[in-house]
């Protein structure tokens, strides 16, 4: 018996804590995000310093495993919003019906490519992301290769064995890599092109900005990698300079989005709404030359200033309808034969 | 009422003894559901996964066809057993000459050379892979051993899976060794029996089932191994990784089920192998005999001490560059000591908080994992009744073994994120984290339990039935302090093993029970390897102080309630 | 009518398709010590673990003071129990072994404390309480548990074979102590063992068993001398077993030899075995012949034998002989049979003429036990 009371004794006090705490508390929003950790804690302070009765809990993991978890729990979504997620992922999410569409208050001020095409956008774009190569001129010294210009500079047989890129079929970076090449190049041509890249490359990684930190290292002369990153790095005293390809740059934008069914919609919007504003858009110009809100992007060390131009046409939508059928090609073609040609 | 005394405590007892009957088959029932829940349920679902489309319609074997119609999938069977049978070979023969030399050699320093064969076993598997890349990577120190060829590959697998699985392969063969009879030796040398046809004829045959043994448990480690194929393995394909290619990388969730039906199938059968073989060895070892010393023969003795010597200072080289590369500040280019690469919270993965949620879950899992795995070898053990219960049970108990942590893993994403899942609370939280982990490290921890339980007289439950004891004193009073060693060494195995293990947990950690093994994972991903190196350091470094710890506490406890175990008459 | 302490009727207990049990009925009186003997796997212990509630039964019933105890679990039944392993709790002391179930009882510490006192003082044994099992030796460890299972003062005490795991001298004491214990406890008392000399010292009435039935149940003298069928006979003491066909009523044949019987024999036996003992056979020398025809009206059968083997065995030796038959068919039957190192036989003649010396057998017929073979095991 006095087991029993005790148990509901405490059941009761467990119960009424709940209570309390539930009645004090803001809202906790819970939010995925693919941001780079550094990143968390100045854009969830800025944000909750003017919406005080509301709580971010990040959870953050690279992009792949964000989306690789955002679908396994398709059917019971934990997240309340997505933000700082590679768009090609969000519009492999909205495909699946799983955006709750929102037109930020504000969504009007952006760059049209940086918003949802649809009349009521599922998703809206932060900032964006440039593919680069990192070059490590200690490691090229050594093996005397001449710094590559080009994409098409790379398949030179001087490189074999030197390049390193991201396997399109795990890392956001690699799909964004191959679709803008097919995109840039046309797909014959893309697919030839990466044919004689393949001829070149020692490794596929799996994440994207490894090539990139692998070239730091110089584990590899060439890493075929993210601006971003690079610039990072440079920044730690990495041999390494960062080329920005001539053929234009393939790029990806951060997106943020909402997930259809949370039950915390009013405070997701709050975010979204944030999310679009220009304090929003200066905080993201601190890491990415190019923001959604035109005008905010001020000029980054170690980029160059006209990288907005340079950036290829993406189409995301196509990238999202081909994606699967674009992985399998790849596979076929080079993920075969396994060991890497010597 | 004209209820007698005597009558009256006929019926209490009687209520009590259906009370105890109760209980025990209560328990049973728990510990079954337990493992049907946490086991067989997860596996099911997953192999029902492998028969759907990703809008979960059935499709029969069609993702197997799709699967076996991808040269560059199905090229990772091919790849998966060449890897797996290269290391068995290595690991196998060059630990049964050290336990060769540790057992019928007067070879001097042997506890010194047991002592360093028994470090990898605290080491997370990523470690020597990461220690391989600053040894003979494109800027590793001895890149020049390799004449040309890449480590990231098979070389680097087989060397890292090498490096980790020699003292789980030592083990069973100095046990081996241990168990042979030394008349026969006697008998040998007074027949004038040539060393070689002694080593054919006597040494050979004592140890044959333990060489069979510790060739599938080798196997099946290498076949299974994921930490290692995914850090070092570049661009060769093995099962392993392919599973995780397609879960993380595609989301391609129907076939990363496919691919661990796939790995379930070598890994189930070499273990059904293991088990058959594991039976006829325990009977031919009841024969005891006499122990086996062995005679000074300085050759022989100096060629096994420079073997072994080889073998350990492969084994510290690999430790010793792990530690020293995880204290370079930027590997090749500033070679100055820092503790830089030491500062998690820079970094992918979850930062310090990833190392104490390492920390909190290890001592879960030993706590949790020890009372329930104990507690049912116990009831598996020493019940009498319900027989088809414990059978079951027992079956259950072994089959975790057979399952490979990466497919547990995948499994428990199907099984308990399905929304109509009333366990589904249990998604994303360590305590999904922990019983994933209990069940993962299951059968050895039966197993090691249930030889103590056969130890302790059978009797026992008999003289308490009659003594009029209930059960739960007797396990209280009696089993529970003579199992205390065991019990203690269960304990141990699973703490180290939950701090180190990658497969099982790679799935299902969540933002706020990210875990170091994983986080070394995800910073070599990122290309962090200095930092990742300097975890898996770390771990290993925790790992065993754990150990000595816990060796001072058992030492401390068994000498104090241990005091019948000394006493001399 | 008075009813026993323990009845047993019809039990039966399978493992699978092994007949551990096989309608066993028996019934043991109050204070009576009865001993289950057998060979190993004659089903002497499961009887025992049944009796305990350890094992439980397919059929039958066992009653227990008139109380149906059959199904009630081993915590319900009235016992105290003593195994061959000792079975003692290696972790407790000697106290605490002896009083483990006494702390259910409600009995303040120093009423235990007495208690153990007082069954370490029966066993012998006293002040050896703080002791742990494994500072005693094997036969002091067997009386602690024998202490232990008599603390809660039983009304039935088994022993699983208490003896079988000491050496011949503790055993020897032990048997005896055992005896006085439980004469002078007056507990009624149940003992498993494979050992003959031991049931025949030692119990008021032994149960032989063999595959699983009871062969046959009486006191020592009974089964000794009057042992009911060739298993029994052959099992306990030694017994020389002959195979025999039916001649007639009154005659059976070895060989082509007739030898008759006090009995009449059922018409419809063919064949059988005679036995007797080796303490029956008087052994006499070939030549003497006018002792034998003398002595042939007297009730006596007198076989002729050979010397095959002499073995010393210290106060006796031990012959092996075979019968002479005139059909030569006497060359395959065997005697064993034990005479006295002094006796003439072998005082008087060396080794190479005791080998194949002819000697003279003679047997009492009331010695004789016929044993005719049954159809059962014709077939078998």
């Amino acid at each position: 018996m006095t087991s029993i009371r005790k148990a509901s004794v405490a059941a009761l006090a467990l119960t009424s804590t709940f209570v309390a705490m539930n009645s004090q508390a803001k809202t906790d929003l819970t939010v995925y995000t693919a941001l780079e950790a550094d990143q968390l804690k100045a854009y969830a302070s800025a944000f909750e310093k003017n919406n005080a009765d509301v709580k971010i809990n990040w959870v953050r993991d690279s992009t792949g495993i964000i989306t690789a978890r955002l679908l396994a729990e398709k059917a019971n979504p934990q997240a309340d919003v997505v933000l700082g997620l590679a768009a090609t992922s969000l519009l492999v999410l909205k495909d699946q019906e799983m955006l709750q569409s929102y037109a930020p208050k504000g969504a009007d001020k952006l760059s049209a490519k940086f918003v949802d095409a649809d009349e009521t956008p599922s998703w809206i774009g932060m900032d964006a992301w440039v593919a680069s190569i990192c070059f490590n001129t200690v490691e090229a010294e050594k093996h005397n290769l001449p710094m590559p210009k080009s994409w098409q500079d790379l398949t030179k047989p001087v490189y074999k064995g030197h390049v390193i890129m991201p396997n399109p079929n795990s890392s956001g970076t690699g799909f964004l890599d191959v679709s803008s090449w097919l995109q840039s190049f046309g797909e014959d041509k893309g697919w030839q092109f990466m044919d004689k890249l393949h001829n070149n490359i020692s490794r596929y990684t799996h994440s994207g900005s490894k090539p990139c930190k692998l070239a730091a290292s110089g584990e590899t002369a060439v890493g075929i990698s993210f601006a971003y990153r690079g610039a990072k790095l440079m920044a730690k005293g990495a041999p390494i300079e960062v080329v920005f390809p001539s053929e234009g740059l393939g790029w990806d934008m951060e997106a943020a989005a909402i997930i259809k069914g949370t039950k915390k919609l009013e405070a997701a919007q709050t975010l979204m709404n944030w999310a679009t504003t220009k304090a929003a858009n200066e905080l993201y110009s601190k890491s990415y030359a190019v923001v959604a809100m035109p005008g905010v992007a001020k000029p980054i060390k170690n980029y160059p200033a006209d990288i907005e131009n340079r950036m290829i046409d993406n189409n995301f939508q196509w990238s999202a309808v081909n994606r699967s059928r674009i992985l399998k090609e790849w596979q076929k073609r080079y993920d075969s034969k396994s060991e890497p040609k010597k | 009422m004209n209820t007698t005394y005597s009558k009256n405590m006929d019926a209490k007892t009687s209520s009590k003894m259906g009370f105890e009957l109760g209980l025990q088959r209560a328990l049973l029932i728990v510990a079954v559901v337990f493992l049907i829940v946490a086991l067989l349920m997860p596996l099911s679902t997953m192999l029902f996964k492998s028969l759907q489309n990703g809008d979960g319609e059935f499709v029969a074997l069609a993702n197997f066809t799709e699967y076996f119609s991808n040269p560059a999938l199905f090229h990772s069977i091919y790849n998966s057993f060449t890897v797996a049978i290269i290391t068995t070979v290595i690991v196998v023969s060059s630990a049964f000459i050290v336990a060769y030399a540790l057992a019928r050699s007067c070879m001097p320093g042997k506890k010194v050379i047991k002592l360093i064969a028994s470090l990898p076993l605290f080491a997370p598997s990523l470690l020597p892979a990461l220690s391989l890349i600053y040894l003979f990577g494109n800027q590793g120190i001895f890149k020049g051993v390799l004449l040309g060829e890449t480590i990231y590959g098979p070389i680097g697998i087989v060397i890292g899976l090498s490096f980790w699985l020699f003292p789980h392969a030592l083990m069973i063969l100095t046990t081996a060794f241990a168990n042979s009879d030394g008349r026969l030796y006697e008998a040998a040398s007074a027949l004038k029996t040539p060393p070689w046809r002694v080593f054919l004829t006597i040494t050979l045959p004592g140890v044959r089932y333990g060489l069979v043994n510790t060739l599938f448990v080798c196997f099946t480690l290498a076949i299974t191994d994921f930490g290692v194929a995914k850090i070092i393995g570049g661009q060769y394909n093995v099962l392993a990784t392919d599973i995780y290619k397609q879960v993380i990388g595609q989301q391609n969730f129907q076939m990363g089920a496919v691919v661990s039906v796939v790995l379930l199938l070598p890994a189930i059968i070499s273990f059904w192998v293991e088990r058959r073989v594991q039976r006829k060895q325990a009977s031919q070892l009841s024969a005891r005999a006499a122990v086996y010393t062995p005679q000074v023969n300085k050759l022989r003795d100096r060629l096994l001490l420079v073997f072994c010597s080889l073998i350990c200072g492969f084994l510290l080289l690999v430790i010793g560059m792990a530690i020293y590369a995880s204290l370079v500040t930027f590997w090749p280019y500033n070679l100055n000591l820092s503790l830089n690469n030491y500062q998690f919270d820079m970094m992918d993965g979850g930062g310090w908080a990833s190392y104490s949620n390492s920390l909190q879950m290890a001592s879960w899992v030993a706590v949790i994992g020890t009372l329930l795995i104990f507690t049912f070898a116990y009831l598996n053990e020493k019940i009498s009744t319900f027989s088809v219960l414990r059978q079951l049970l027992h079956f259950l108990a072994m089959l975790p073994m057979a399952v490979p942590g990466l497919v547990l893993g995948l499994a428990y994403i199907f099984f308990f994120n399905s929304p109509s899942n009333p366990l589904n609370f249990l998604y994303a939280t360590m305590g999904i984290l922990v019983i994933n982990t209990v069940v993962h490290f299951y059968t050895v921890c039966h197993l090691t339990a249930i030889t103590s339980l056969k130890q302790i007289d059978s009797e026992f439950e008999s003289v308490s039935a009659s003594l009029k004891v209930p059960f739960y004193t007797t396990f209280r009073r009696v089993t529970l302090p003579l199992c205390l060693p065991s019990i203690l060494d269960i304990s141990m195995y699973l703490f180290i093993n939950a701090l180190t293990t990658v497969s099982a947990v790679v799935f299902l950690y969540s933002s706020d029970t990210s875990l170091a093994s994983v986080a070394i994972m995800n910073m070599d991903e990122a290309g962090d390897t200095a930092p990742a190196a300097a975890m898996a350091v770390l771990l290993m470094g925790t790992a065993l102080g754990v150990k000595v710890l816990h060796w001072l506490l058992s030492w401390q406890l068994l000498n104090r309630t241990q005091a019948w175990r000394n006493s001399k008459r | 009518m008075q009813s026993a302490y323990l009845t047993i009727s019809q039990l039966e207990k399978r493992f699978d398709n092994f007949i551990a049990l096989q309608n066993i009925s028996l019934s043991v009186e109050e204070g009576e010590f009865v001993c289950f003997l057998g060979p190993s796997g004659c089903g002497k212990t499961t009887l025992l673990r049944t009796i305990a509630g350890l094992e439980s039964s397919n059929k039958g019933r066992i009653e227990q003071l008139s109380v149906d105890i059959t199904n009630a679990p081993a915590q319900q039944r009235d016992f105290g129990i003593v195994f061959q392993s000792y079975a003692l709790f290696p972790n407790l002391n000697v106290a605490d072994n002896i009083s483990y179930g006494l702390v259910n009882n409600k009995l303040s510490a120093q009423q235990r404390n007495a208690r153990v006192k007082e069954l370490l003082l029966q066993v012998d044994m006293p002040g050896i309480e703080s002791k742990y099992p494994n500072q005693l030796s094997g036969g002091q460890q067997q009386r602690v548990a024998l202490a232990r299972a008599l603390a809660m003062k039983p009304g039935l005490l088994l022993l699983d074979e208490p003896l079988s795991a000491l050496d011949a001298q503790v055993r020897h004491h032990l048997r005896q102590e055992i005896c006085h214990l439980q004469r002078n406890l007056g507990i009624t008392t149940i003992m498993v063992t494979h050992d003959q000399e031991e049931a025949l010292t030692m119990a008021d009435r032994i149960v032989v068993m063999n595959k699983g039935k009871v062969e046959q149940i009486g006191t020592p003298q009974e089964i000794y001398n009057h042992p009911i069928n060739a298993f029994v006979a052959g099992f306990i003491g030694s017994m020389n077993l002959i195979n025999v066909r039916v001649q007639d009523q009154q005659h059976v044949l070895i060989g082509d030899a007739p030898i008759k019987l006090n009995n009449a024999v059922d018409a419809s036996i063919t064949s059988g075995l005679i036995g007797f003992r080796p303490e029956a056979v008087k052994i006499m020398d070939h030549d003497d012949d006018s002792v034998v025809q003398q002595q042939e009206a007297m009730d006596n059968i007198t076989l002729m034998a050979k010397i095959k083997e002499v073995t010393f065995m210290g106060a006796f030796c031990r012959l092996q002989l075979l019968l002479v038959l005139s059909d030569k068919s006497g060359e395959d039957i065997s005697i064993e049979l034990d005479i006295s190192s002094q006796h003439s036989l072998i005082v008087n003649k060396t080794l190479t003429e005791q080998k194949d010396a002819l000697v003279n057998l003679q047997i009492a017929r009331k010695n004789l036990h016929f044993y005719p073979e049954t159809q059962a095991e014709v077939a078998a």
